[in-house]
């Protein structure tokens, strides 16, 4: 009997059958820990596929509804005794989705792109900094002018300038001498929301890294990693996004590029890239773990805790990095329990999918809740706003900051590092 | 012979006579001739079970640390012959171990000093062989040590009396005989001072301070005397520290054996309850049993305490007020002679044991071929 | 068949429109439990979040005549937790422990809370439960219960039924009832560890108390290795001879240690034909001269290495490589089927030559993996499902190793479970008297047969009718 496939190649399914339906993905997946039904398991979820792959007669829009509700979170990939690479599995099957089944609508085709492009971005940027400026946003909050939602959303945002950080870093960073750069030279990844908003964990990373003798380069024409693109099942945009990256990182004289956003490492870290291009990837965190030749003098002494990003933890595999790090910086660091699961950001999830995603948040704050940090940790954009919105409406006033950002707080302690780069106190 | 009379009792014997079968068919032939002339059988009903003759070792494979007996011989014949091939049955009964398995396991006489570490006899038993209302051999489990194929029943029949049927031969499972152990013996005027020791013990023999070093232990009151003792694998230099501060005034000896000893019998000691609470409420009820003049044995980590009799009008006042809190706090208080029921709202039932047991009972045995269940396992 | 709408509309109003399941897809994916062979879709799936919800769930289904089936997580390996048509009443809501009482070391949990979840509660209280299967990560106290689970740490601390305490059930007409309690000891009659591992045939357990046990203060994982199976399981009985009580004994064959080390690195050597991970627990000083004892079987019987893990992580990556060897095996085959025959220990050098043999004679691939100290073997044998022949072929194979077993003095089953899986075996393990006695209980029980039909007895077996009716016919799938 030759089967014939919907969605893979003999080769895919072939991936799909090295699920052995053993279950032990389960208790790791968000959103059956949410709401206990095995079609929102990552099994249910492979079982699903592979009917959709052989049986075109199915409900396919049914099967879809719980495909949907993956965040590709990835925590099943680390729990597996098989090695199923179900983000793989899951990529194409929403690609196939996306061809067959339920093409995105233009408007939301515009959205992936339009967060993701610089210039669509800059102007949403700008409007929201006019907006936070003038205390719009707080205004937006209690007349509740938008959806609940957006507004949600809005809450989580850091203070933004409006203005990316790949533009005018020249002005905010002074740059250190190359007699400084005893370690080499790196390259700097700046990607799109991370550019426009999170400008500050930029500066972050170029100071720790200076101050700890590398010569960071910023190269231009840089874009979006297309991480959005391949989890909305648009293959071709995700595609483009890697080509004009690798355009922009294949000349560079470095040791490695450096990604402090876990999203688009694991994006960038794929079989793809490492095929063409030498500049191996790597997280800040990861990159720093071992090579930290000045640690913070003073560590700080608030209590605080981790929540690893999915796409460090499960996708990167990337584990003790951050606790290394943050252990040279922090007295107190308190495990958070459940740590690598899912906050529930996962990209556009979050809008897209809201109930599930404030439903695996609720488990997440709480968590929070027991610990009670003075600062929470963690390694993405995604991760930073979600985490930030949901202690904001559950009324705790804890900043959500980056791995890079702590350490940063740890080194202004010293004033040989606020005079190093032209920092107040 | 006629057909269904076994060879012992060419008559029908009176009632209260033991039934005494010869041969293992012979159970069968008597429940069925029982069945018609409608005179219920067993330790509740007209004719207790006498199956001393069914005393046979049915296998013994030491390499594969199995016992498979019938249930005439006795715990001790069993033990003995186990420990003799330095394997271990880990059951006891206080005293010398006399009565036949069948008595042990109908009557479950199962917990001992060992039960906190080793349970009872249902942990042990891997196959179970009894005789049904119609008076065929069934048998639950098999002779392997880890083994979930099918019903194990034997849990219903253990402490049913005889009233599902007549045990007539079990499988255990054994261990290695323990070597070099250590016994700690010690008396002292007040029970809380020996319950410190053994306190101690748990808190210092483990890093998290949730230790259970004993493999056996009973804390015993005879004659005004408290006493505590037990047998551990630890060595006996450890023994002696755990709870140094508190030992002023114990007189104690720590001792080593190359066998692990078995639990003594108190003399002239005859309990009328069993009393059930949590391991945490030992020590309070122990400082308010000794006002009272009463002998005792208790396992404090099994939470048990069988005690009694009193005579003492003014201590009975006591102990039945004690018997009444353990009660409303959820424990249990279990009568171990006819007679010794203590106050209980009528047709409380908090187990929800005994309903299910009578429907047990009106299941396998309909027509009521064996004796009722008995009464003081409630 | 579809079921009665009536029926669906009851269910929704005594659990909630959303809890109950009843679109295709959302069925499609109750078809199988970890036994990927035996397949049947339910008729709806509903998800009670309270003893008592669970009890009017059973009440209606009762009332409309309907057949239902308990399910945890749905990792077990006899096709326990399938049903053809019926509702499949899913526990995963009731995940709550109730409490953890660790002076008295007793924990209560509802069925849906996950064995390694009860076990990272109670460890900072220096405790833990436990019966430890492989699938701990995921499998669920309440699936444990059912199956009377066991793991390779049951050598010296025992299986399920000897940790629970007590439970609260829903019987097969909706009745709710307790039995045991909290108290460390019970003697008979116990109804409550009756219950244990009679596979949710006669009650659902919707609250249950579990003893914890305090963690093993100090703990030696040791990997001997051997150039031939014989050493490794007449190893197992030279140990057991000298004295020594490992937690585990656990055998890991070539062809599995290659699936291993194939993407997981525990540090098991490839060219072993099997290697033997034993650990031992307890006082500080017995256990160097029991290590020692250990040492010496092994090199006695032919171990060419012995190591000692030396640190907690070489430890746990051992165990690892241990837990994880059966799921390894989807990256050598499509699909592979695990047995679970049981022998009398010194049986275990011959059973599994057997096993090679029979599997030889099929033309089929087998890797072992075994609980050696319990006499527990899993033969995994591999097939591909989309061969001719292929399920059939493995299912003959894995009947021909368990007849084996039986021959022996063994079980069909250490830890799975019967299931519907081995159901037509079972009347070769038992005779027609103690199969008829098993049935008197689960037709006095479950009178209407509604609760989990099919499971463990042969289809069609009444109380009374097994002993007019043919044995099933051996690989008779229904």
């Amino acid at each position: 009997m030759v089967a014939t496939h919907q969605i893979f190649s003999q080769d895919g399914y072939r991936l799909l059958q090295e699920c052995i339906h053993c279950g032990l993905c389960l208790p790791t997946c968000p959103t059956y820990v949410v709401n206990g039904k095995e079609a929102d398991s990552p099994r249910g979820r492979l079982s699903l596929m592979k009917y959709v792959d052989r049986e075109p007669d199915i409900d396919a829009q049914g099967a879809f509804r719980h495909i949907d509700l993956c965040l590709g979170c990835l925590a099943c990939q680390t729990a597996c005794p098989s090695g199923v690479r179900y983000g793989h599995l899951l990529e194409s099957s929403r690609t196939y989705q996306r061809q067959e089944i339920k093409p995105l609508t233009g408007f939301q085709r515009q959205i992936v792109t339009g967060v993701t492009s610089h210039r669509p971005l800059g102007m949403i940027s700008s409007i929201i900094a006019v907006v936070q400026r003038l205390g719009l946003d707080r205004l937006v909050r209690v007349l509740r002018l938008l959806p609940a939602t957006l507004r949600f959303q809005l809450a989580g945002m850091p203070r933004i300038t409006g203005r990316a950080f790949s533009r005018t870093h020249d002005r905010l960073l002074p740059a250190m001498t190359p007699s400084d750069s005893s370690q080499g030279k790196v390259a700097l990844f700046t990607g799109c929301v991370m550019d426009y908003w999170f400008s500050e964990v930029h500066a972050a990373s170029v100071r720790v890294l200076q101050w700890n003798g590398f010569d960071v380069t910023i190269p231009e024409g840089q874009s979006c990693c297309g991480a959005l693109h391949a989890h909305a099942g648009l293959e071709e945009e995700a595609e483009a996004c890697l080509d004009r990256n690798w355009m922009a990182f294949q000349d560079i004289d470095a040791q490695a590029l450096v990604v402090n956003a876990a999203g688009c490492g694991a994006q960038l870290r794929t079989e793809a890239w490492t095929s063409r291009n030498g500049l191996p990837v790597v997280d800040i965190s990861e990159w720093l773990a071992d090579k930290l030749i000045r640690p913070p003098g003073k560590k700080l002494y608030a209590k605080v805790t981790y929540d690893a990003p999915c796409h460090l933890h499960h996708a990167q595999s990337i584990h003790k990095a951050p606790y290394q790090l943050l252990e040279t910086a922090c007295e107190h660091l308190a495990v958070l329990p459940e740590a690598e699961m899912c906050c529930g950001s996962a990209g556009f999830y979050s809008l897209i999918q809201a109930e599930m995603s404030q439903q695996v948040l609720e488990r997440k704050i709480a968590h929070i809740q027991s610990i009670a940090p003075a600062t929470l940790i963690t390694g993405n954009p995604g991760c930073q706003m979600q985490l930030q919105a949901g202690l904001h409406a559950s009324g705790m006033k804890i900043p959500v900051l980056h791995i890079i950002q702590v350490l940063d707080q740890a080194y202004r302690q010293d004033e040989a590092y606020l005079l190093a780069f032209n920092l107040s106190e | 012979m006629s057909p269904g009379v076994s060879e012992t009792f060419p008559e029908w014997p009176e009632p209260g006579v033991p039934l005494r079968p010869k041969e293992r068919s012979n159970v069968g032939e008597l429940i069925r001739q029982a069945r018609t002339r409608r005179v219920p059988v067993g330790s509740t009903g007209s004719h207790p079970w006498d199956l001393s003759r069914l005393n046979k070792t049915i296998a013994f494979d030491t390499p594969d640390m199995l016992l498979t007996v019938e249930t005439g011989q006795t715990l001790a014949a069993a033990k003995d012959m186990v420990e003799a091939e330095r394997l271990w049955l880990p059951l006891d009964m206080p005293g010398d171990s006399y009565l036949s398995l069948a008595e042990y396991l109908t009557q479950d006489h199962s917990l001992s000093w060992l039960s906190s570490r080793y349970g009872a006899a249902r942990d042990w038993i891997t196959r179970l062989t009894a005789v049904d209302d119609e008076g065929r051999e069934v048998a639950c489990g098999a002779k392997v040590v880890k083994n979930v194929a099918g019903y194990q029943w034997a849990p219903l029949y253990i402490g049913a009396g005889d009233a599902l049927g007549p045990i007539v031969e079990v499988s255990f499972r054994l261990l290695p005989l323990p070597t070099s152990i250590s016994c700690g013996q010690w008396e002292g005027k007040s029970p809380s001072s020996l319950m410190g020791i053994w306190r101690q013990g748990c808190q210092d023999s483990h890093p998290t301070g949730r230790g259970d070093p004993w493999e056996a232990i009973r804390l015993t009151r005879h004659s005004s005397q408290w006493r505590m003792e037990g047998i551990t694998r630890f060595p006996p230099d450890a023994v002696a520290n755990w709870g140094r501060p508190v030992r002023d005034q114990i007189q104690e000896a720590i001792t080593t054996a190359a066998t692990p000893p078995r639990e003594t019998a108190i003399p002239d000691f005859k309990p009328v309850h069993r009393i059930q609470v949590l391991p945490t409420q030992i020590a309070g009820l122990l400082d308010t049993l000794a006002a009272c003049q009463l002998d005792l044995s208790c396992y404090p980590a099994s939470g048990i305490i069988h005690a009694g009799p009193i005579h003492d009008d003014q201590d009975k006042q006591t102990y039945t007020a004690m018997l009444d809190m353990v009660i409303a706090k959820g424990g249990r208080v279990q009568p171990l002679r006819a007679g010794a029921h203590v106050n209980r709202q009528p047709g409380r039932d908090p187990s929800g044991e005994r309903t299910i047991m009578t429907r047990v009972k009106s299941i396998l045995d309909p027509e009521g071929v064996f004796g009722p269940l008995p009464e003081n396992r409630w | 068949m579809p079921l009665p709408r009536q029926l669906i509309k009851q269910l929704q109003r005594i659990v909630g429109r959303r809890q109950v399941d009843t679109d295709f897809a959302e069925l499609l994916v109750y078809e199988s439990d970890g036994l990927t062979l035996r397949t049947a879709r339910p008729g709806c799936v509903v998800y009670p979040s309270s003893t008592e919800e669970c009890a009017r769930v059973v009440k209606a289904c009762h009332g409309a005549g309907v057949p239902y089936v308990p399910r945890g997580a749905g990792t077990g390996l006899s096709g326990g937790a399938i049903s053809d048509g019926g509702v499949i009443i899913q526990l995963s809501r009731m995940s709550k422990l109730l409490g953890i009482h660790p002076d008295d070391r007793y924990a209560i949990v509802q069925p849906g809370v996950v064995n390694n979840y009860l076990n990272l509660q109670a460890r900072p209280h220096g405790l833990e439960f436990a019966p430890d299967p492989s699938s701990q990560a995921a499998c669920t106290i309440g699936g444990n219960l059912a199956e009377n689970a066991g793991g390779p740490h049951t050598l010296k601390y025992g299986v399920t039924s000897n940790h629970i305490l007590g439970q609260t059930v829903v019987f097969a007409d909706g009745e709710i009832a307790t039995f045991g309690g909290p108290f460390p000891v019970r003697t008979g009659p116990d109804f409550s560890t009756f219950l244990t591992g009679t596979e949710g045939t006669i009650a659902i357990s919707t609250e249950i108390t579990v003893r914890l046990v305090p963690t093993a203060a100090t703990a030696t994982t040791m990997l001997a290795v051997y150039p031939s199976v014989s050493g490794a399981t007449d190893s197992v009985s030279a140990i057991l001879a000298a004295g020594v009580l490992p937690t585990a004994m656990e055998l890991i064959d070539n062809l599995c240690i290659q699936a291993v080390e194939g993407h997981l690195k525990a540090g098991f050597p490839t060219d072993a034909a099997a290697v033997l991970l034993i650990e031992l627990d307890g006082e500080e000083q017995l256990m160097k001269r029991d290590a020692e004892a250990v040492a010496r079987a092994c090199k006695a019987n032919g171990a060419t290495d012995f190591h000692t893990a030396q640190t907690e992580d070489e430890r746990q990556s051992l165990w690892r490589g241990r837990k994880h060897a059966v799921g390894s095996l989807g990256k050598i085959t499509p699909a592979f089927y695990t047995n679970d025959g049981v022998v009398p220990r010194s049986k275990l050098t011959a059973i599994l030559q057997v096993s090679y043999k029979v599997a030889q004679g099929h033309g089929i691939r087998v890797a072992h993996v075994c609980h050696a100290g319990d006499g527990n073997i899993h033969p995994l044998i591999l097939y591909d499902p989309d061969e001719s022949q292929g399920p059939e072929r493995a299912m003959a194979c894995s009947e021909d190793i368990l007849l084996a077993c039986l021959e022996m003095g063994g079980s069909l089953t250490g830890e799975h479970g019967i299931g519907a899986e081995k159901r037509n075996l079972l009347p070769r393990m038992f005779t027609e008297d103690d199969l008829g006695h098993m049935l008197r209980l689960r037709d006095g029980l479950n009178r209407e047969g509604l609760l989990n039909p099919g499971k463990i007895f042969p289809t069609g077996a009444k109380c009374g009718e097994l002993r007019n009716q043919p044995v099933f016919p051996s690989g008779t799938w229904i």
